[in-house]
Order: structure tokens, then C-alpha cells, then sequence
């Protein structure tokens, strides 16, 4: 098993790898930490030459492999096909040229802006990744841009990029992110970046193709049920059905008995059976008998709760927001309607 | 021993007739393609073929599949039906979290390589144990036309050609 | 006298009598018989795969089969959702889907919901409605087909719940069946 020691991390070879911190105004303050030590090692081991990976959010290996690191969560939202678009929009790939990773977890490289940890929700990934993802994706361009300009010994403002290559018109000449990647990586990272005026831009605002169709279509794409590792069991488990409730008592003879089933696991609320695959640990399931202790909270009911809310909603409550004049409106109305809505208790968890 | 024959390699499998075929596929071939959505043959995330016909893989025993052809989402391609359902799929970009859409496209290219020209009316009858919790209906009912347009297409263009 | 010839004499009288009474104790014994089947065979674990429209029925109270499925052109469902997509040869625990050899639908001709005992009395009878059948076939599909017979051990539920089975066990509803045919298969009116 390899380790990774923090001399390596300082040794010349890895030197490359500068760290930066990046601090952004969106609504509150962002800390973008770059440096990529871990991944470096993995990477290192498959490529000929350094990758150039300026932040946490892209990285281009020599051969050309451009592969954008997505922090949030593709859960069919389309963050995938999103997410990638202000990068590459800024960086000036195409769509079509693009491998993406699943950001590891990291609460400090890949926090979302909003909350401060890493989290998919809110409706928030655009508008909170808007930014910080233009900004890496330009400051990688800049810093190819300036690799290739030093390479030909030009003024950086005379090359282009666009679909990851850089070029000099005057001269015509031409190089590919790829080949530019060593070289960048050794170039200092801008900590001022200007963005794309977004009357050029040629992807942000199309109707761009998903990029996370193709797997899904083939069954490779991996959902959380498909993780396999070496050594991996699988568990059922079985957890009080009242809130506060405990497991009585319990016999797991049978459970135990089944082929495949390797553990049964009892804890205060829930007994979990930990087999082979999913028929043992299903049947191990099946197979238990627990007596349930439903604790102070086993007689309420599903009228209760819709009871008691019924009653809170009858009390004073707070204030949110206040418009205009609404009780000399309502009481100066001349129709008046008043309606109950109810609806159950709903949870939504993504499927996988 | 259950001898499987899945996407047309041969698996000796030491598990117990009784289980269903969906967890033989999943854990132990380990083709993960096939979804497991409810296990009680009520959301259709697990269909396969079995001998070319749609087959709820949670609902069968891994015996009665036993010497039998098993097609999963991984070789569905390979198949005229399959590769049209998957690239009108992915012409339309059908899919939105994608975890209903193995089953789906299974369900869509058993119906597509019996009826190659299905109504509106067909579509409901042989998709309507398919569920979606996204809601991508509309684009699987365009994508069944739009590959049952291709195949079409395909077909007459190699009649053209003989 | 000959114990044989007066033996005889009476059993000749006791036939005679028993056949002039015969017509209309057979009509009422029959009627009794048949109303037996008629509970069986319009019983939810049979009348819901005889439905008059498209779809079967599902559960004791014989609401729409869930997921919707459709009758298809051979009673057995469409391609990509036929029955036996779901369907297995035998009940299967795992899934709670209920199983039998050649699980299909009963064609439209052999649809009995909301028929009275004389309107299913007679479809079944008719060569015309249930698949060409003299009496002797219809004896033999009622007692031994093994997709009727399913009707008796329904096997258990998605929540392992035992399916309620039709109410007259097996081996009496053989003997119903035989009686009946016996006595001519009347119908009631």
C-alpha cells in the first residue's frame, strides 16, 4: 500500500505544483485552495511528462487528455453538461474534447460557495460555480497562452486560443494545449484573471449536448449501488420504525445460517445483516426476528402529528415578510376565501 | 452450479437456484448495468432479455435462466433494435439521473424488434412497467419513434441495395 | 320365486321411478353443483384473469392489475411487457409475483365478469367461446389444467402475505366439476 509522505510533496519533482489561494467575492467570501499532491502521484505514474493542473478543477496531461474535476453531484440536474460548460467556455475546449472526473472528497477544494462544505442542492450549482469555475478555466488559458507565447517568443497578446490550441496568426503557427502542458506547469499562476465578455461567448448560452448521456445509455454509467471494491460486502439492515424506538430483543439464528451472510451487527436502534451480495444479505434480513421497543414516541399517530400541526398553525406566528397592508386589505375585501390545503409528508432522496 | 449464459459468455456460478436472476447478473457476473429499483417486478429498472423476450430480472430464479440466452444494457448494442433505441437516446439526450434507462431501453428495443413501427397506443402497453421518477416519458416515447424511424430508414436502405 | 327375478323386478321399478323423477332432480341437482363452481370460478383468483377488457385484475378486490398491462393480440401481453416478462412458471417468494405454466390472459370469449350463473354456465359450454371444447376438454381444463390450479395455491405476496385461495379446496371442486358433467352439465337459467 502506498503512502504518501509530505517530503515527497516538497521534493523538486514536485515542485510544479504551486499552491494558490484565491479569494472571491460571491455573496460571502470563497477560499479556492489549489495544489493537487495526491492526485499528482496517481497521474504521475500513467503520463510521460508532468500534467499542468493550475487548480482543483482541470488538468491537462501531455498527450492532450484535458479532464475537468466536477465538484458537484450529477444527479440527472445536468450539473455534468453545466458545470464542464464554464470551464470550457473560459478555457476555450470544445465540449467534444473533454473527459470529466468526479471531484474526491474535499471540503476545502471543492466547497460549494454557499454553504462553505461540499454539497449538491439548493438549485445552486450555476450560480454559485458561475464564477469560480470561469476563473479557473481562464487562468488555465492564460497560462497556456503565456507557455506557448514564451515557447515562440511572442507577446502573449498576440496568440488565440480556441479548441485547445493555441496559435499565432501572424505567423501562423499552431501548438495544442498538450504539448504546451509541461511548460505551463512551470509558469507562475495569475492571481487576476480577466473573464470572457459574455458577447463572445460561443458555448455558455447554447443548447449544448449532455455530456453523461452516452453512459447512461450503456450501463456503464456507476451509481452509488454499483461501487465495487476489493473486499466489498454488502449490508441490509433493519432500523427502528419509530423515532427513539430499540431493538428489544433479538434472534439471529437463521440470519446466520445463511450462506453468504458474514456478520449480523446490533446496535441500539437497528440490527444490520453484512453478506457477500444483496440475495444473502436480503434473506439474512428476512430471516431476522426482532422485537421492537418503540420507545416514548410509539403511540403517535399519523393523525396526531396532523393534528398537532393543525393546532400550531392556529397560533401567532413569525413575521417573514411584510408588503403593502394585508389586514385592512383582506378585512376591506369584498370576497373573502379561506382554504386548508394538506399535503403528506414527502422525501425525495435521488434514486441510486 | 448454474450455468449462465449472459451477453453470450458462459458463467459457472456457485449460487442457489433460488435466487433471482438480477443479483446473479449484478454481484455475481457483475455486470452492474442492470438496476435493482424494487425487486417486486413493479418499476421495470431491472429488465434483461431472456432468449430475445423482456425479462423482469428481479421476478425470475436464476435456474429458469439457466441454459437460457441473458442480454443485459451492456450488449443490447449489438443487437439492430438496441443500437437504434441507444442512439436516438442519446440523439435526444433521453436520459436525465439515467438510472431507469437501462431498463427502459431493454423494454423499448423488445418492442422495437417485434414492432417496427409502434403507435403511440403500443408505446403505453409495452412501456407502462417502466417508471421514471424524472419524468423523462416524452423523450423515451420520441426516442422509441425516432429509432423505429431509423430502423425504418435502415431497412428500406438496404433493400434498396439488394 | 327366483331371489334374482325379484331383485331385479325392483331394481327395474326403483330405475323407473328414479328416471321420471329424474329431469327435474337432475336440473335442481345440477343447478346446486354449478352454483359451487359459479363461486369458484367468479372467485378473484379467477375472475381476474377473465376480465372483459384489456387489462386483468389484481388482488382480492380485483382492481386494475398495477403495473398497467395491456392484453395484446394473443392474450398474453405486448412485446416488451408480455406477462411472462413478470410472470414465472411457478410462484416465486422472492418477488411475491405469482406463477404458473403459460400465464396468460383468458381469451374475450371466455370473459365472465358480471355474468350470471346461466350466461357462464352456458359460455362455457359453448364450443364457439371456450376454445372448441366438448365437455369431456372443459372437465379435464377446470380439474387439471395447471393455470386453473393455480387458483388453489396463489403463493404469497410482495409483503409475504399467503394469497387468499378460491373457496372450495381441490379436491372437492374435482368432484363438483365431475358431478356436474355427470349429470348432464345443466345450466341454470
Amino acid at each position: 500500500m502506498e503512502t504518501i509522505e509530505n517530503s515527497d510533496l516538497l521534493s523538486s519533482s514536485r515542485r510544479d505544483f504551486l499552491k494558490l489561494s484565491v479569494t472571491a467575492a460571491i455573496g460571502g467570501g470563497l477560499l479556492l485552495g489549489f495544489g493537487l499532491p495526491a492526485r499528482a502521484v496517481i497521474s504521475d505514474e500513467s503520463s510521460t511528462g508532468a500534467p499542468f493542473a493550475p487548480n482543483a478543477f482541470l488538468r491537462i496531461d501531455p498527450d492532450g487528455r484535458v479532464t475537468l474535476i466536477m465538484n458537484q453531484v450529477e444527479m440527472g440536474q445536468g450539473t455534468y453538461t453545466s458545470m464542464p460548460m464554464l470551464l470550457a467556455e473560459e478555457l476555450e475546449v470544445g465540449l467534444d474534447q473533454v473527459e470529466l472526473e468526479h471531484a474526491p472528497p474535499d471540503d476545502k477544494l471543492y466547497a460549494n460557495p454557499l454553504v462553505g462544505f461540499q454539497m449538491t442542492g439548493a438549485s445552486c450549482s450555476v450560480r454559485m460555480m458561475y464564477q469560480p469555475l470561469r476563473k479557473a478555466g481562464a487562468t488555465a488559458r492564460i497560462m497556456l497562452i503565456a507557455a506557448a507565447a514564451q515557447r515562440w517568443n511572442v507577446d502573449p497578446a498576440s496568440c488565440q486560443a480556441a479548441k485547445g490550441m493555441v496559435s499565432h496568426p501572424a505567423t501562423g503557427r499552431r501548438i495544442s494545449y498538450g504539448d504546451l502542458a509541461e511548460t505551463a506547469a512551470k509558469l507562475p499562476v495569475p492571481a487576476e484573471v480577466t473573464l470572457k465578455d459574455p458577447k463572445d461567448f460561443t458555448l455558455i448560452g447554447t443548447p449544448a449536448k449532455r455530456l453523461d448521456s452516452p453512459e447512461k445509455v450503456n450501463g456503464t454509467a456507476k451509481y452509488g449501488i454499483d461501487v465495487r471494491l476489493p473486499g466489498l460486502k454488502i449490508a441490509t439492515l433493519a432500523a427502528s420504525p419509530v423515532l427513539g424506538g430499540k431493538v428489544a430483543s433479538l434472534d439471529d439464528s437463521k440470519a446466520k445460517a445463511i450462506p453468504g451472510v458474514r456478520q449480523i451487527v446490533r446496535l441500539d436502534d437497528l440490527v444490520a445483516v453484512v453478506a457477500d451480495h444483496m440475495w444473502a444479505a436480503k434473506q439474512g434480513l428476512a430471516a431476522l426476528t426482532i422485537r421492537w421497543d418503540d420507545g416514548p414516541n410509539g403511540k403517535i399517530s399519523t393523525q396526531d402529528v396532523v393534528e398537532g400541526l393543525d393546532a400550531a398553525s392556529r397560533q401567532p406566528g413569525v413575521v417573514a415578510r411584510k408588503q403593502g397592508a394585508p389586514d385592512s386589505a383582506l378585512s376591506g375585501a369584498a370576497k373573502r376565501i379561506e382554504a386548508v390545503y394538506q399535503v403528506p409528508s414527502w422525501r425525495t432522496p435521488p434514486w441510486s | 452450479m448454474i450455468s449462465l449464459n449472459v451477453n453470450g459468455k458462459t458463467h459457472s456460478l456457485d449460487v442457489p437456484p433460488d435466487m433471482p436472476l438480477l443479483w446473479a447478473i449484478r454481484d455475481s457476473v457483475g455486470l452492474t448495468g442492470t438496476k435493482f429499483g424494487c425487486g417486486i417486478a413493479q418499476c421495470g429498472a431491472c429488465t434483461v432479455h431472456v432468449d430475445g423476450k423482456a425479462v423482469r430480472s428481479c421476478s425470475m430464479p436464476v435456474s429458469a435462466a439457466a441454459g437460457k440466452r441473458v442480454t443485459t444494457i451492456e450488449a443490447i448494442g449489438n443487437t439492430a433494435a438496441g443500437k437504434k433505441i441507444q442512439q436516438a437516446w442519446i440523439e435526444l439526450d433521453v436520459p436525465q439521473c439515467g438510472y431507469c434507462q437501462s431498463g427502459q431501453i431493454m423494454s423499448a428495443s423488445a418492442l422495437l424488434a417485434s414492432n417496427p413501427k409502434p403507435s403511440d397506443a403500443d408505446i403505453d402497453a409495452a412501456m407502462s412497467g417502466n417508471i421514471c421518477r424524472c419524468g423523462t416519458y416524452p423523450r423515451i416515447r420520441a426516442g422509441i419513434k425516432k429509432a423505429a424511424g431509423a430502423l425504418a430508414a435502415r431497412s428500406s436502405g438496404a433493400a434498396k441495395e439488394a | 320365486m327366483n331371489t334374482r327375478k325379484i331383485f331385479a323386478t325392483f331394481a327395474l321399478a326403483g330405475l323407473f321411478t328414479f328416471g321420471n323423477a329424474s329431469a327435474q332432480d337432475r336440473q335442481a341437482e345440477s343447478e346446486k353443483l354449478f352454483a359451487d363452481i359459479h363461486r369458484v370460478l367468479t372467485h378473484p383468483r379467477c375472475l381476474n384473469c377473465h376480465p372483459k377488457g384489456d387489462s386483468p385484475k389484481q388482488g382480492l378486490d380485483a382492481h386494475v392489475h398495477v403495473p398497467p398491462v395491456a392484453r395484446g393480440s394473443k392474450d398474453k401481453g405486448v412485446a416488451g411487457s408480455q406477462c411472462t416478462a413478470c410472470h414465472q412458471t411457478k410462484n416465486y417468494p422472492a418477488s411475491g409475483v405469482p406463477g404458473a405454466p403459460n400465464w396468460h390472459l383468458a381469451p374475450l370469449s371466455m370473459a365472465w365478469e358480471d355474468m350470471s350463473q346461466g350466461e357462464l354456465c352456458r359460455a362455457l359450454l359453448d364450443k364457439s367461446k371456450n376454445g372448441n371444447k366438448d365437455l369431456k376438454a372443459i372437465v379435464e381444463h377446470m380439474t387439471r389444467d395447471e393455470l386453473v390450479a393455480w387458483g388453489w395455491a396463489p403463493g404469497t405476496d410482495a409483503n409475504g402475505k399467503v394469497r387468499e385461495p378460491v373457496p372450495i379446496p381441490k379436491p372437492e371442486f374435482n368432484r363438483i366439476v365431475h358431478a356436474w358433467a355427470k349429470l348432464g352439465a345443466k345450466c341454470p337459467d
